[in-house]
Order: C-alpha cells, then structure tokens, then sequence
C-alpha cells in the first residue's frame, strides 16, 4: 500500500507533466512549455495524389500563385496556405525516390522520415519504425491527451509485405510502438469529455463530491491494475516485457488523466470550449452497409475541433485513409477535371488504388483527392471561425497535409503536401514553396525540423534520418 | 491463345509490373513447357521467399507466442459467457491484424487509448452485472462482509476469479483485489457497490485482457515447457470457440488429464460438435477465406444493380455452409477446391440460373451447376476477388495463389505507372469491357511478363464469371469470354472447370491449409518453419478431413509447449 499511497501523492501533487518519463525521447527535452499557444494537426492521405491536377501554379506569395484544381476547395483559406514543390521522403530508405514495397514504408514514414526496415534490423523485432512528428511534440505537451490518434478507414488492412502496423498508423511513440488509431466517434467523444472537456456553462458544483468519488474508485481500480500487471511482467522474459511495458505505460496515462481531470476542467485555452452531443453512429473496422465516408468524416472533422477548441489536446494525427487503400468510394461522384478546376461529372468513384493506377490525370483518383482538399477546407473554416488571440483558433494551428507518396508512380518524390494556419504563430502563409532547382528533391524531415523549432521553438538537434546523413537545415521561407 | 514468355498482362489489381523474381532467388523464371514435377511447381509458380526483401520482416526472429490481448471478437464472446451480458462493446474498439488474421500476437498490443476503451467497458459490464438481478445472481449469490469482504468475496474470486483469469487466483491478486474491495467500502461504497469495483479491476486487468504464458526462464534457451492445464484449456478454448473454456474444459484443466493425447483429441471432438464452435467458422475460416472481406465488399451500383444486401447475405450464407461441410460433415479437404456443392436461397438460385427453391431458406444442391467447382466456383469468391466496377483476373490469381497455395506474390517494382488502355474514370458499362484483350494489350513491358504470365492465366480462367460471380458468356461489348490460358509448366488451362480440376491436384493446397491454421492456432507466423508445417500436414494427411487437421494441429508440440526463447531475463 505503501507505494500506492506514494505515487498517488506524486500525482496529486505534480499533474501530467510527470507522464514525461515513460516516453522514449528522441532529442533533448526542452520541459518548458512553448510561450504562446500553438497546435499541430497532421492529415495524411494515402496513394498519391493525380499528378496532373495537383502541383500548384505560379511562383511567390500573395498574387504570384494560385491554387490546383485539387486543391481548389481550399480557395476561401488561401491566405492562410503554404504549398510546396518538390518535396521528398526517400532519402531516409533510399537513393532513389522509388521505394518498395512503397505503400507500407512511405506511409511508415510519411511523419518519422526513417526507414522501418533499417530499424527492425537493428532492434531485432518484428514490428518497427522511427518516433513520429506528432509524438516527438506530443512528449512536450501538458494537456490532458497529450495527443490524438484518428482515423476514417473502416476496412481490413491491406497487406504490403511488411507489418501492417505500417500501413494503418502514422504515429509512433516508439521505435516499437504504433499508436493505433481510432476510427469510432464515439469512443472519440467519451475519451474527450473523460478527459475534461466541458460547455462553460454547465459546469456546477452540486456534483463535486460525486465525480470525487467517482474518481477515487477509478483511481482504485487502476492502482490494482497497475499493482498486478506489474507482478504479472516479472514472469515474463526480454521478448515479452515490452507489451507489458507497454500496457503499465497505457494504464498510467489513464491514471494521470484521471486524477488531473479536477483540475483540468477545460474551457478551452479562448473560453470557448462546447460540447456537441455524443455521435449517434459508431463506425469501426467492419462498418457495413450504412456506412457513409462523408458523415463519417464530418463528425471526425467535428471531433477535432472540439478537441482543440476545449484545449484536450494540441496535437492530432488524423489518416482520410490507410495505405494502399482501394476503398470504393462510392459516396462521391466522379468530377471532371481540366487546366482550370473541376465540375461535377457522372457516375460513382470507384476504388481508390485501383484508380492510382488508373493514371495521373484520372478523374476518379483526383475526386478523391478533391474529396480529402474538402475535408481539411472544412476543418481549417471551423477552426478558422473561432477567434482566439490576435486572430482564429486557425492561426495559432498548423496543419500538415499531404501523401507519403507522389501519385501513380509510387514515388517517394515529388510529395503531394500543403500547410494551412498558424499565420499569428510565427509561420508566414500564403506562398507556393517551390525547391524545384534541388533535383533530388528538398527533404521532408526538413520542414519537420522547421516545425519542431521555427514554429515550436523545441530546439531540437535533429529530426529524422538520411542515408547521406544530411544536415538538417530550417524552411526559412515559411518562417515570419 | 498460348502465353508468351515476353509479353505483359497489366492490371489494376496492383503495380502492373513485375520483378521477374516470382521462384526462387536468383532462378530463371520457367517459361518453357516441361511440366515441373510437384516438388519444383511451389518454386515456379511462386515461393514463400520469394524475395530478399520480403524476407527480412521474419529472419532471426524466435518461434514463440507472446502475450496475446484478447481480439475483439474474443472479447465480446468472453464477457458474454463470464458476466452474462448482451452487450457487445469491443465491436467499437480498436482493430488490428497480421498475417490475415486478427489475433496474432504480434498486432495485439496496446495504445493508451484502446486501455481507456477497455477501463469504460468494465465499468459499463461490471455496473450491468450488478444492476441485473439475473445476471447477477448467477455470477455472486451472498452480500460481502468485513473490510475485506470475508468468505463471500473469497467465494467469488474462487469462481468468478478462475473463469475470468482462465486459472485461479494467485494469493497476491486475492489479497490485492480485497484491498481494493477495502478501499472501495472506505470510500463510502456499500457492498455490493464494493463487488463491482473489484470486477472493474478484474476486467480492466491485464491477466484478463492478455492471454499469456510464462516461460520457464530456468530452462535453457533451446528448451520448451508443458503448458499447464489451464493454458491449454484456454488455447483450445479461444481456438475453437473464441471464447472462455466451459466448466468441462476447466474440470480437466485442475486435473491435468488434458495434457493427456487421448482426452485432448475426445475434446477437439465434444467442441466440435458443440454450437460454439460455428466461432471457429467465423473467425477462422472467416479471415482465411474472406467472409469478413465480403461483408465489407462495394461494388459500383451503376455497373452491377443486381448486387443487394440480400444477395451479399446470401452469398456469405453460402460459403458459411460450405466450410461447415468440411469441418462438421468430415468431407474430405481434398475436395474443398473441386466439390461440386452448393446451398442456394431463391436470391442465390436466380443469381446462378438455376430454378429457385419452393420453400424459403437455403437448400442443398449436390451437383454442379454450370462450370461452377469447388470454393472458386462459389459467387463469394468470385465477388470479393473483384473490383468494384469489373472482374480482376490478375486479382483473382494474386487471391488464389497466396491464401489457397501461400505462394505470394512479390510486389511489383517501383517506378512504374501502368494503367489498361481505356479505364477512365467513368465506370460506366462501356468502360469495362473485354478485360482480357486489355490486359493483352498492354503486354509491351518485359518487366510485367514475368509475374503475370504466371498469375493471369489463373485469373482469366474464371472471366466466364462476372465481378459478383454471375456467369456470363460474353463482355458487355459483345466480345465472346476466352478463359483459357497455358501455364508456365504447359498446363493448359481451359476454364473454371479445369482450373478447379488443376488446383485440386496441388500439393500446395492442403500444406497452404495446414500453414493457415498453425499461423491462426498459434497466433503468430509460421511460414518459415517447415518441419513444423511438414509434421502437422503428415499426421493428418491419411485422414484428410478439416477435423484432422484441427487435431494435428491441437497435438503439435507447439501448440502444447511453450518455448523458453527469448525468455532470457
């Protein structure tokens, strides 16, 4: 009992912030948190983008560019968009940007910029990838989820000849540890509401010493749980310990939440934080015959900003689709592309990777992607109408969006990616980033490291890796 | 129509190029027309190491199961029998899966926010348990006394503990979950309140969320120790009916007589003919042959308005019959690709052309219908090996060859775009005509022949069956079906009916079959251990039934013993 007592006086006494130390780290820690408030989203989407329709055009800032007919749903925030030319993610697996097998190790690496192979080699473990982007700013957050882990795909993965891990997670907290996404709303909601969020207005103090109660049960439980998983892992030898490890570090991290969640009764960092109602529909893997993508999607995008107008969290990894993805998107309608934009057209999308190969200026496989442009113009105009600061709750997020793959080819360059926000929090927007003159492209890991320390301010010595061990060097053109 | 060895079949089902290194490494692909014996056929046709790269995921590696989470299934199935409930909470929850299936090991792992999932869940079922007369009063029938709940909690954890652990209680989690009983009084909780909590702590722990096996770290690294009863009851148990073992399993576990051969083999049988086993069904055969990917299948209404909810349903009911077939009717699993079996409702039988039943519900037709044989005969089969828009015949091989031979397929290299001439965007029946002469057409890059000439004579001997397996003589353009192809080895391969007849034939088949369920019995992959998949096959092989198989497989001395590897401390 005496240790119980011990590490719950701990937790009272220091918050989450201790959460620090079960984490693997990749570089320094700075402990201090960023001055201002600053968020970070990362939507991916899989299989490329239709190459024909992607690239945006003109060069500079302001009037000089303008945007691709793919990413013509993102008009009405363009002010507030960065697009980039020439980017790549190869050089952390290879010396050319055709990598293989390309679906599982692009998407591995779309936010870890390393190479899953290399890594499972050297731990001498089946399942393995670099730390993710999210995760390494996720370690330096004091929220009450120091992030969120989402996902639209309701299938079974594909395999890829390689762990399907790989395909099905953009975030790792390790090197050995996918952080599995969740696809239920529901199960969204109720961690966001257990976590603190609340409307202003309906919080009242008749409740008080129920929900102490509450807490202290669980706090209980959870002290059982931790006690006997613990004498559980002793038995166990080097190859098994890590999933244990694993599972004592999951069931902390519910413990510090739990008992931080007094304290933390999120408002919002703008006072503005509201909950909806809890959603009515709980996709998962296997979702069948009403399912609908775009509802699906609209509450996940919904989701998101609650979590961040509620100030739950900062930091969000969100995946429109897994790897190698041949979801029939049917609740589209096939668009007809040209030079200048798109117009509705006839007939139901189809698979999305069979579309892939179906060529870089298929109508089907740029609805899709038009599709996923709509989704985030959604989110950006949601977060965009919530004041905070000196601007929205838009400018103080930046958001990632992009493929871990350039389009039909399955290269690993030129990346299909664009970032929107954070305007007021140090990233200069509204410009066509273009490294067309670096023939082998500009490294991703280098607009990560700009984000880990031209917009965070992490000071961290590097990110990612590159088999030519290139010096990581800042986006100077994004930053104000 | 003969296949040349330097021309390319494209398709969408995945890169249309190939890397030439389908056989062995380094081996000439087979392009001439000797027939490989059966020993050489697996080698040019397609190899499990087919590549270095694909084989660098498992090398070094040990063969042992580590801790495995319950799967979702598992889950709903286990708090169903323990608590009594309803409910099915875990169908919400995280999903993951390797090798095919979703109970490997190795993708049941944790993240903070499936915990949380699992924390709610107990919560929700332990409230429900306690709140529910009847479901209460089979799970505990006295009131707890005392600060540590007395003889009534210790009752309790007695019974309800060992089902819920699948073994008893060790002493240091009966003392720790009457403190927590302790804890939970002094912070006002009546008794029963009291009980509750200590189910929350019994179903958010991890001795109930894992399934795990110690090893012995006393015995050398080479060596293995006998499950005990309890885990062998519980392997058993999750391998037949994804679920908790019953009080018969439990019985012979406290006892050790199921460590006994014969009463092992007695009780593969009682579960077997036991209604639970239809989870074995599902879950096994389920993943393995695509009932879970069927439910999940689209397709484009506009080119296929016949495909309905009913028609999905009636296909899935379809297969499900048909792999009972072969586990409760003993059919031999020779026969598995080649039976001339179906089971129709009036939907399916129009779908097939043939006269509906008078009654409702599924009848039996003993006889082929058509050039339908065996499982590839099956609309299941034949609709989930398809896009959504038309057939796949290069989808259809790349199906066959790795889940019914385990032969895969390298991926196609990089640096290629490949589409067939004519596949817009518009999905609309002009746009999906003859695929075959499509796929000819784009036969210029040698570096597509080598993985397709081996792959698409496979797929296009079934293109007399439509994207939901409707038969059909001619594309919609009018162009005639020519489902024949010679394979590599000089096979010619004329059609469903020889395809079926060619593939019965390979050795490949009931090996594949063997693998599959060792990978699904043992929760991890097996595919590099050949002695283990050579001796199960064997002790079942005079048999020849799925039964056998399950038995042989339950009799192995991996799926009895737990090796010490990778056990160092």
């Amino acid at each position: 009992m005496s240790r119980i007592v011990s590490r719950r006086s701990v937790l009272r006494g220091a918050g989450v912030c201790l959460a620090l130390p079960f984490l693997e780290s990749l570089a320094p820690r700075a402990m201090a948190q960023p001055a201002a408030t600053k968020r970070f989203v990362a939507a991916y989407f899989p299989n490329g983008a239709a190459a024909a329709h992607w690239p945006a055009r003109g060069k500079g800032s302001g009037a000089g560019w303008s945007l691709s007919p793919i990413l013509q749903p993102l008009a009405p925030l363009k002010t507030k968009l960065i697009a980039y030319a020439n980017l790549e993610n190869y050089s952390s697996m290879g010396t050319n940007k055709g990598i293989q097998p390309s679906h599982s190790r692009l998407c591995g690496s779309f936010l870890t910029c390393d190479d899953s192979d290399r890594l499972r080699k050297e731990l001498n473990v089946k399942v393995a990838n670099g730390i993710s982007l999210d995760q390494v700013i996720a370690q330096r957050m004091s929220t009450p989820l120091r992030s969120l882990e989402l996902g639209l795909s309701t299938l079974n993965s594909y395999e890829d000849a390689r762990d399907p891990s790989l395909s099905r997670s953009i975030a790792w907290a390790s090197q050995t540890q996918p952080l599995y996404k969740e696809v239920n709303p529901q199960s969204v909601f109720d961690r966001l509401v257990a976590s603190g969020a609340r409307d202003v207005t309906t919080q009242s103090s008749a409740d008080t010493a129920a929900a102490e109660r509450r807490k202290q049960l669980k706090l209980s439980a959870l002290d059982f749980v931790l006690d006997s998983a613990t004498s559980l892992s002793k038995q166990l030898g080097r190859e098994d310990k890590p999933k244990l490890e694993r599972f004592l570090s999951s069931v902390r991290d519910l413990e510090q939440r739990v008992a931080a969640v007094a304290q933390n009764m999120q408002a919002g960092a703008s006072g503005m934080c509201q909950v909806g109602s809890r959603p009515p529909v709980a996709y998962a893997v296997g979702a069948k015959d009403d399912y609908n993508r775009g509802t699906h999607s609209a509450v996940m995008t919904d989701l998101m900003v609650m979590a961040l107008q509620c100030d739950v969290t900062r930091v969000i990894s969100y995946m429109l689709d897994d790897a190698r993805s041949d979801f029939v998107y049917s609740h589209l309608t096939t668009r007809k592309f040209s030079a200048d934009g798109s117009s509705e057209g006839t007939g139901k999308v189809g698979g999305y990777h069979g579309l892939q190969h179906a060529g870089d200026s298929n109508d089907g496989f740029a609805t899709i992607n038009w599709w996923f442009a709509t989704q985030l113009a959604e989110l950006g105009q949601k977060l965009d109408a919530i004041p905070e600061g000196d601007g929205s709750l838009l400018d103080h997020t930046l958001i990632v969006f992009g493929s871990g793959m350039h389009g039909g080819d399955h290269n690993g360059q030129p990346l299909p990616l664009v970032t929107l926000g954070g305007g007021r929090a140090g990233i200069k927007t509204d410009q066509l980033v273009d490294f067309s003159a670096i023939s082998e492209g500009r490294p991703l890991r280098d607009l990560y490291f700009t984000i880990l320390n031209g917009y965070f301010g992490f000071g961290v010595a590097s990110f990612g890796t590159s088999l030519t061990a290139k010096q990581n060097r800042l986006i100077e053109e994004i930053l104000l | 129509m003969a296949m040349d060895g330097r021309v390319c079949a494209a398709s969408l089902a995945f890169l249309a190029a190939c890397s030439g290194n389908i056989g062995e490494p380094g081996a000439p692909l087979s392009t001439s027309h000797e027939r490989p014996s059966a020993a050489e056929r697996p080698a040019a046709m397609g190899s499990s190491t087919s590549s270095a790269e694909s084989a660098s995921a498992s090398h070094d590696l040990v063969s042992r199961t580590g801790p495995r989470r319950l799967t979702n299934v598992e889950y709903d199935n286990t708090v169903h029998d323990l608590l009594g409930t309803e409910q099915r909470l875990a169908t919400g929850f995280v999903s993951e899966e390797a090798a095919g299936f979703d109970n490997i090991a190795s993708a049941l792992d944790i993240t903070p926010s499936q915990f949380e999932s699992y924390f709610n869940a107990a919560e929700t079922l332990a409230h429900e348990l306690f709140t529910n007369a009847k479901q209460r009063t089979a799970a505990i029938r006295c009131i707890p006394s005392g600060s540590d709940g007395g003889t009534c909690l210790r009752d309790f954890l007695e019974t309800f503990g060992t089902r819920a652990y699948r073994r008893p209680l060790s002493a240091a989690e009966r003392t720790g979950l009457q403190a927590a009983y302790g804890r939970a009084r002094a912070l006002g909780a009546g008794e029963l309140e009291a009980a509750e909590h200590v189910v929350v702590a019994m179903l958010a722990s991890a001795q109930f969320l894992y399934r795990s096996e110690p090893p012995d770290l006393s015995l050398a690294a080479t060596a293995s120790r006998p499950l005990d009863g309890y885990e062998l009851a519980t392997r058993l148990s999750y391998l037949l009916w994804s679920t908790l073992p019953d009080a018969e399993l439990f019985e012979l576990a406290a006892d050790r007589s199921l460590l006994q051969s014969d009463v092992l083999t007695q009780q593969v049988g009682r579960m077997l003919d036991d209604p639970r086993a239809h989870a074995f069904i599902v879950s096994f055969a389920g993943q393995w042959l695509g009932l879970r990917t069927l439910q999940q299948h689209e397709v484009l209404n506009e080119v296929y308005p016949d495909f309905d909810p009913p028609l999905r349903a009636a296909m899935l009911q379809e297969l499900e019959s048909y792999i009972a077939e072969f586990l409760f009717e003993d059919r031999p699993l020779d026969e598995f690709l080649r039976a001339e079996l179906h089971f129709v409702d009036k939907r399916l039988a129009t779908h097939y052309g043939i006269p509906a039943p008078v009654q409702t519900g599924f009848v039996r037709v003993d006889k082929a219908i058509g050039e339908r044989r065996g499982l590839i005969g099956l609309a299941s089969f034949l609709t989930l090996t398809s896009f959504a828009q038309r057939t796949s015949p290069t989808l259809r091989a790349k199906w066959i060859l790795e889940q019914l031979l385990c032969s895969p397929v390298p991926p196609p290299p990089p640096n290629v775009v490949a589409s067939l001439e004519g596949e817009t965007t518009q999905n609309t029946k002009a746009m999906i005509d003859n695929v075959r002469a499509r796929l000819e057409q784009h036969r210029k890059d040698p570096a597509c022949s080598s993985c397709h000439n081996l792959m698409d004579p496979l797929g296009l001997a079934l293109e007399s069956f439509d994207g939901i397996g409707k038969s059909r003589t001619r594309y919609e353009n009018g162009d005639a079906i020519d489902s024949h192809g010679v394979l590599p080895d000089g096979t010619k391969v004329d059609g469903p009916v020889a395809l079926s007849s060619y593939l019965a034939d390979d050795p490949r088949f009931l090996r594949c079959a063997t693998q599959k369920l060792l990978t699904y019995a043992l929760g991890r992959t097996v595919d590099e251990e050949t002695a283990l998949i050579e001796g199960t096959l064997e002790r079942f092989r005079s048999q020849g039934t799925l039964r056998a198989l399950i038995e042989s497989v339950v009799l192995s001395s991996a799926f009895r013993e737990q090796p010490t590897a990778g056990g160092a401390p």
